[in-house]
């Protein structure tokens, strides 16, 4: 069973080598960004790097899982240091297409809706927020004042962000911390929901919506998620729970509890299998919980850019 | 035992998700419970009467000081003894000079006696005691602790009562809810009787009038209450409020926020039992208690006001927040202080025990903040969690 010492060494430690909390490569980051153009520009994408960690995230959840579940996790824990190597994860190659084409997607519907939007490649730093939500005040903190570095030297006006994580961080958290980037949008603000279609390829009409707890309670996006997908031409059901009321995916507790992590979600995955149609979330790290379970897509995989 | 809070918590949160039947009890329990919260969905009446407490709770705070003052003497002089205790060892020292040894005690349910530890206490100085909600009965003869501020016993499955009642009761009866709930009251009733002392608590206290209000449905608070000679109430000075009206808004609202229904009891109670019915002559008791003793808890909580964490004392105790909480409901009592469970017990925890004692505690809060929904009082139960996770009230 690992103890808090040896998950926040092994996330400091993957930050302070590679700027990236579970070690992503810049590949990895970036890959899906090829013909995206290049800051400057009016309106600069931040993706903060969670949508492509779900790959990351996906693979550290089971094995962070087995370490905890391993009668000889003990020894795990004594060895320390070595705990967080050990969880050197590969990410899955599926999964990592998906998710390139999801953020592919998200440009496309900016540009659709009009906003010409850039990337700025592998040098995009990571957003710091699992810093925050692990208690580690410092840490975020310095985290923080490299983005927002970052972000004033893009020059951009706005930034747009794609998840609701990311999103809280910047716009919640970082003027408490460290002061205030520019104007802050998430891409759902700026879709224009009737530039938006059912995308090609996606089987059924009728989809179930996991709320994000950030997206509906923080953001207060809940809304807007569900007129993007009715204008694209879905019927969206509604769990009992949904709205500002929705149930955690069990994500938060991925790092320090997986296994309760793992038993929230199969707990919602539940609550969802009683509706018909597909689960969708608007957020990476529901994405990577949920989707370990059984079938969840992401909204950026269910529409794209075209008049109905 | 590893000396590592956050390990320990973890262990015992893995043992109660490998505990297949309690799961299943707190699953069930979970799902009546949502069953009767709809029932409240877009009823004006309460909506109201949640307003309405919300104000009576924020004007008690901004002079709790003095109200706390003003019920003592009001109690005093309705012929009630009362305590105000600043400390924990100060609240179990009042009860234990007022009880004694060699008592048999009677008590209802009541959580800032569980944060006193006084059972255990009041047991160690030699006295017989008895838990006499059904709950709380279930949780003192099993050794479990509460997994909820009300359903105090909602991980115990009814095939667990059995065995339980089976051990310790030498229950031989049929396996159904009624019958084992009759048992029970059985044996609570004779013990009730009986009792030397009867140990209740209070949804409210009213400065004005000096009563004490506490909701129930089992009727075993108002028994523990009046039956017995000597009542002493325990309770935390936030359940002071101007007056008796106000006292049963808080009462009011409690009960519908539990159940989604009005209680079928409410006791008030403004001091021993009495008649002047010959002569005008005051004698004590008539068939109530002879004595009523109240003592009011600090235990940190005047500390409180003036800090973040003041907005944590207008806390009803309905335990909303908590049925609402999907890691509460995953881990039952694995995730408390003791008495105090979830995302609000991690508040309640730093307010009785310090912040020091919360912050492991916080480190399960998914800071969905859903919590936050449920809450009639708008008490900022997962925004004030995460900030403890972050250090906040720690030197």
């Amino acid at each position: 069973m690992l103890d808090k010492r040896s998950v926040v060494g092994f996330i400091l430690d993957n930050l302070r080598r590679t700027g990236d909390p579970l070690a992503a490569t810049g590949e990895e980051l970036s890959s899906w960004a090829a013909g995206v153009p290049r800051p400057p520009s009016e309106y600069l994408i931040y993706t903060g790097h969670l949508y492509q960690l779900v790959p990351r995230m996906r693979a550290s959840i089971g094995a962070l899982r087995a370490i905890d579940s391993s009668p000889g996790s003990g020894l795990v824990l004594r060895l320390g240091r070595l705990a967080a190597g050990a969880l050197s994860i590969a990410p899955d190659g599926g999964l990592s297409s998906r998710v390139s084409a999801m953020l592919r997607n998200a440009h496309d519907l900016l540009r659709a809706s009009g906003i010409e939007a850039s990337y700025a490649g592998p040098s995009e730093p990571y957003s710091g927020i699992l810093l925050h939500d692990l208690g580690l005040v410092d840490p975020f903190r310095e985290q923080a004042r490299r983005v927002l570095d970052f972000l004033e030297a893009s020059r951009a006006r706005v930034v747009v962000t794609l998840d609701p994580h990311t999103t809280y961080a910047l716009r919640e958290l970082y003027p408490k911390y460290v002061g205030s980037p520019p104007e802050v949008r998430h891409i759902l603000e700026l879709v224009d929901p009737s530039a938006v279609t059912r995308r090609a390829g996606v089987g059924a009409e009728d989809l179930k919506v996991h709320d994000s707890c950030l997206l509906a309670k923080a953001l207060g996006l809940h809304g807007r998620l569900r007129e993007v997908l009715s204008s694209a031409g879905y019927r969206v059901h509604e769990p009992a729970r949904s709205g500002t009321r929705t149930f955690c995916c069990g994500g938060p507790l991925s790092s320090l509890f997986p296994r309760v992590a793992a038993e929230i979600s199969r707990r919602r995955m539940e609550q969802l299998s009683a509706l018909p149609g597909i689960a969708v979330s608007a957020c990476p790290v529901c994405l990577a919980n949920l989707g370990a379970l059984g079938e969840v897509m992401d909204w950026l995989e269910v529409v794209e850019a075209g008049r109905r | 035992m590893s000396g590592d809070p956050f390990l320990e918590l973890k262990r015992e949160a893995y043992r109660w998700l490998s505990d297949e039947r309690a799961r299943a009890g707190m699953e069930r329990a979970s799902a009546s419970f949502e069953a009767s919260r709809r029932l409240l969905e877009g009823n004006a009446y309460v909506e109201e009467l949640a307003r309405e407490v919300r104000e009576v709770k924020r004007r008690a705070l901004r002079e709790l000081e003095s109200l706390v003052a003003r019920a003592r003497e009001s109690l005093e002089r309705n012929g009630a003894h009362v305590v105000v205790a600043r400390t924990r060892d100060d609240a179990l020292r009042a009860v234990g000079d007022i009880v004694g040894s060699g008592k048999l005690v009677v008590k209802s349910k009541s959580i800032v006696t569980e944060e006193l530890g006084l059972r255990e206490y009041l047991r160690g100085l030699g006295n017989e005691v008895w838990e006499t909600d059904l709950g709380e009965f279930l949780l003192q003869i099993s050794g479990n602790r509460p997994s909820h501020f009300v359903a105090v016993s909602m991980h115990l499955p009814r095939e667990e009562v059995l065995d339980l009642l089976r051990e310790k009761l030498n229950y031989r009866g049929p396996g159904d809810v009624p019958s084992m709930v009759g048992a029970v009251r059985e044996f609570l009733r004779d013990r009730i009787m009986r009792a030397d002392v009867g140990i209740t608590g209070a949804n409210a206290v009213a400065a004005e009038d000096g009563a004490v209000v506490q909701v129930e449905n089992e009727g075993n608070a108002r028994l523990t209450g009046t039956v017995p000679p000597v009542n002493v109430v325990v309770t935390g000075i936030d359940k002071v409020v101007p007056t008796l009206v106000d006292a049963f808004r808080v009462a009011l609202l409690e009960s519908y926020y539990v159940g989604g229904t009005p209680p079928t009891y409410v006791n008030v109670t403004s001091g021993p039992s009495g008649t002047r019915d010959v002569e005008h002559v005051l004698v004590r008791p008539a068939q109530g208690a002879k004595e009523m003793h109240v003592v009011l808890v600090d235990n940190g909580r005047s500390a409180a006001l003036g800090t973040p964490l003041e907005e944590v004392l207008a806390c009803i105790r309905c335990g909303s927040c908590q049925l609402a909480c999907p890691v509460l409901t995953t881990v039952g009592p694995a995730w408390s202080s003791g008495a105090y469970m979830g995302g609000i017990g991690v508040l309640w925890t730093a307010i009785t025990m310090g912040a020091g004692a919360a912050r492991p505690l916080a480190d399960m809060c998914a800071e969905c903040r859903v919590c936050e929904e449920y809450c009639p009082m708008g008490i900022r139960v997962g925004l004030l969690a995460g900030e403890i996770k972050r250090g906040a009230g720690q030197t």
